[in-house]
């Protein structure tokens, strides 16, 4: 993590918001939800160091993070003479894709997978250029974007970015096994077991927080 | 000048090098630098005198990285802090430089490169410049980069903090990996953009871009290793540049789209690469040629130019060429000397384009402008001339050439409208001192209005935009979106009923019914999707998350504005 964020230690409530987003995720959430070591992990979230930490548990909630600095924002003129400022909304993306890829490169067995909450496999858009490099997996009507080890900041911020919806909800798994590990860029069902086995071994989960501003990780404790 | 050396008593050189410097000029002035010397030879103080030579006008002291992890390698020389003070020793200026202080990304194992002992272990001593921070006028800075186990950049973060990622995963035209990880072949950034390049092995040159919108660019070179084309194969626009035998001219041909004109730029270099001359394709049927001369004293430097003068389509002159004084204002003058200087200039272009002529088909408009009278430019913007010499054109196209490419003025707006979206836009810039660099979006089509010289640049430092061509001048100067976060279109947000479709693609997903928290509509096509969050308590507010096409996610707000998340 760069010296700009600090990682925050959150309490059991950050537990039950992880379990509430999962209640409304598929079939790898149902999983996450069913694990019995949920209240026994650590959840923690990265913030800027100027953050304001007394929204840090209105996990819901935007307006965590300051406010970009006026150079950031953007005067606009529309035909009509209206001017208004286009204000970026900070968010901890760019940090989540670092711990991501950080994750991944620790060794071979290692994947980052993202449920989508919008997707299904058929639709159109996952066959457009702008899909054509994502790694999608699928299992009936859920969407999953797989991330493996030899994936770049790009290719992970990519992922990050389409995996996102009004929820976000990812996990890190060490497999003990190499399955997922010798297929490349193929549209790939899985099955029932394996999504259990996925949902056995994650190690963290990444839930999106504070509308879109930032993230919860839970992980796992002990082996 | 005056000469110092490691041991001033021998009567060889030994690593000399200037101590004292004094410049007088004719006009009676004077001024001098003193440089002191410390350890190894390194500079560690500059004193600049004018006029009086007992006070320094400023005063550069340096400091340098003394740890013993560089000297036992022999790396010397790092600059570790350079302060400036005034005469009256006041502090006005400090810069200061880190080095190997971050972890260093491990590239792996590399061919040609000494992974044994100078892998990911090996952080001090490599020399590797992390962090820059500047003080100036009571504010400070910081510029990080990082770098990966080879030395190579590998993240870049600004003062303002957007981070620029670089990857060196081969990628070859032949298709060949030799874990070379030598080029720059992703490049990202946080505010959406990207890029990957595919380049030729032997000569490292760049061949294919593609950016995150899938726009895809080509690159041609002739045997001189000169880039001759570069084509936009997603929407068939392109430019050509052909040089002449001694590569003293060079014509440019643009078009923004395979249908569209083609425009050409001429430019005439004398021997040394210098720029003497150029001159371009009309912009109208009713405009004319237009050649800039520029004068160059003994040693390249321009001392004069002209103001753009007016030809036939013959390249026969159609005005007298008139200087620009240093003021920018028109010499009227008339110069004997600059007008052969000019008409020599017309017949080299001349005699270029003679020799060019069976390669290049004149573009339509400009075959037919021949008017015979002076092109007047449109009246709404000047030409403006730099202090190297260039010289760009800031303000209006000509209206006739926006309605040659389709668009109707829209007098309301004060704009070119070329159909689709409309979103006329300010952008502030930090990069200059200017507001309101005015950047008209239009159908896709962007033209610049007095706008910033690198616009790109600027819209990269922070900028919105959406493009699909950016046209400087006649130069095509990108294809594809802006560095900048990609402004999208104002999606179809129900906000009279959240629990209809925005349209007639687009379907609920989520556990909520309709319109509820828990959901969003989603459009399967093309990936948007809609979530409401109309409770969201102050200061943010009831809004909607839109994520666009591209996967930029959005806030849009019941007054219109959309913020990017």
């Amino acid at each position: 993590m760069s010296d700009a964020y600090k990682e925050i230690t959150l309490g059991p409530e950050a537990v039950d918001y992880i379990r509430d987003r999962l209640a409304e995720g598929k079939t790898l959430a149902k999983f996450l939800l069913d694990r019995g070591d949920l209240n026994k992990g650590r959840v923690t979230t990265f913030l800027p160091s100027e953050a304001d930490l007394n929204k840090v548990n209105n996990f819901s909630r935007g307006g965590v993070l300051p406010t970009p600095p006026p150079e950031t924002h953007h005067h606009f003129t529309a035909p009509d003479g209206t001017k208004t400022v286009m204000v970026p909304v900070p968010d901890t993306s760019t940090e989540l894709a670092a711990m991501i890829q950080g994750f991944l490169k620790q060794g071979d067995a290692r994947i980052c997978l993202f449920e989508s909450a919008v997707a299904k496999p058929t639709d159109g858009f996952l066959s457009t250029p702008n899909a054509k490099d994502l790694r999608v997996l699928s299992f009936q009507e859920n969407v999953y974007y797989l991330l493996k080890q030899q994936d770049d900041r790009e290719k992970i911020e990519k992922t990050l970015r389409y995996a996102k919806s009004f929820l976000v909800l990812g996990v890190l798994v060490h497999l003990s096994k190499d399955k997922f590990l010798d297929e490349d860029s193929v549209r790939k069902e899985l099955t029932l077991d394996e999504l259990k086995v996925l949902a056995e071994e994650t190690e963290k989960i990444v839930v999106g927080a504070y509308d879109g501003e930032g993230y919860l990780i839970w992980s796992r404790n002990g082996p | 000048m005056t000469w110092t050396q490691d041991n001033e008593g021998v009567s060889y050189a030994a690593n000399p090098r200037r101590k004292e410097v004094y410049t007088s000029y004719a006009a009676g002035n004077k001024q001098a630098t003193r440089v002191q010397y410390g350890t190894y030879g390194l500079v560690t103080d500059v004193y600049r005198y004018s006029g009086s030579e007992s006070v320094p006008i400023i005063h550069t002291h340096f400091e340098y990285e003394s740890d013993p992890a560089y000297i036992t390698r022999h790396v010397l020389g790092l600059v570790k802090e350079e302060t400036n003070y005034a005469a009256d020793g006041s502090l006005i200026s400090r810069r200061s430089f880190q080095y190997d202080t971050n972890q260093l990304e491990d590239a792996g194992s590399v061919i040609q490169h000494d992974n044994e002992n100078f892998g990911s272990t090996v952080q001090k001593g490599r020399g590797l410049l992390n962090v820059v921070q500047s003080l100036t006028g009571g504010k400070t800075t910081s510029l990080y980069t990082a770098y990966n186990t080879n030395g190579s950049v590998v993240m870049k973060r600004a003062a303002d903090g957007r981070e620029t990622h670089l990857g060196y995963t081969d990628n070859f035209s032949d298709g060949k990996n030799r874990k070379a990880l030598a080029f720059p072949t992703t490049r990202s950034d946080s505010k959406g953009f990207r890029l990957s390049t595919q380049y030729d092995f032997e000569t490292g040159a760049r061949i294919q871009t593609q950016d995150e919108h899938g726009t895809t660019k080509v690159f041609g070179y002739d045997a001189a290793g000169r880039q001759i084309s570069s084509t936009n194969v997603t929407t068939g626009g392109s430019a050509r540049r052909i040089y002449d035998d001694n590569g003293t001219l060079v014509a440019t041909f643009a078009k923004v789209r395979a249908d569209f004109k083609e425009l050409g730029n001429y430019s005439v270099y004398d021997g040394a690469a210098r720029l003497i001359a150029r001159a371009k394709d009309p912009l109208t049927k009713e405009g004319g040629y237009k050649g800039v001369y520029i004068e160059r004293d003994v040693m390249g430097r321009p001392v004069r130019e002209t103001k753009p003068v007016k030809m036939s389509s013959a390249w026969d002159l159609r005005e007298t060429p008139v200087n620009l004084n240093s003021s920018g204002k028109s010499d009227k003058q008339k110069n004997p000397s600059l007008v052969a200087s000019v008409q020599a200039f017309g017949k080299e272009v001349l005699g270029g384009l003679d020799q060019l002529v069976n390669m290049v088909e004149p573009t339509a408009s400009a075959q037919t402008c021949n008017t015979g009278y002076y092109c007047t430019d449109d009246g709404v913007g000047s030409w403006v001339t730099e202090g190297d010499g260039y010289e760009h054109y800031e303000g209006d196209y000509d209206g006739a050439y926006s309605s040659d490419l389709g668009a109707t003025w829209n007098d309301t707006g004060g704009y070119w409208d070329f159909g689709g979206d409309q979103t006329a836009i300010e952008v502030t810039d930090g990069s200059d001192s200017s507001t309101g660099d005015q950047l008209l979006i239009a159908g896709g089509l962007v033209m610049v209005f007095g706008g910033p010289e690198d616009p790109v640049g600027d819209i990269a430092a922070g900028g919105y935009l959406a493009y699909e061509w950016l046209i400087i001048d006649t130069a095509v100067v990108a294809a594809g979106a802006s560095g900048g976060t990609v402004q999208a279109s104002m999606p179809p947000v129900p906000w009279a009923d959240p629990t209809q479709p925005p349209g007639a693609d687009w379907e609920w997903r989520g556990p909520d019914a309709p319109g509820g928290e828990k959901g969003a509509w989603y459009n399967p096509g093309t990936g948007e999707s809609l979530h409401p969050d109309m409770n969201h308590p102050a200061p943010i507010g009831p809004h909607w998350d839109y994520v666009d096409p591209n996967g930029q996610g959005w806030r849009v707000y019941p007054d219109g504005r959309m913020e990017p998340k």
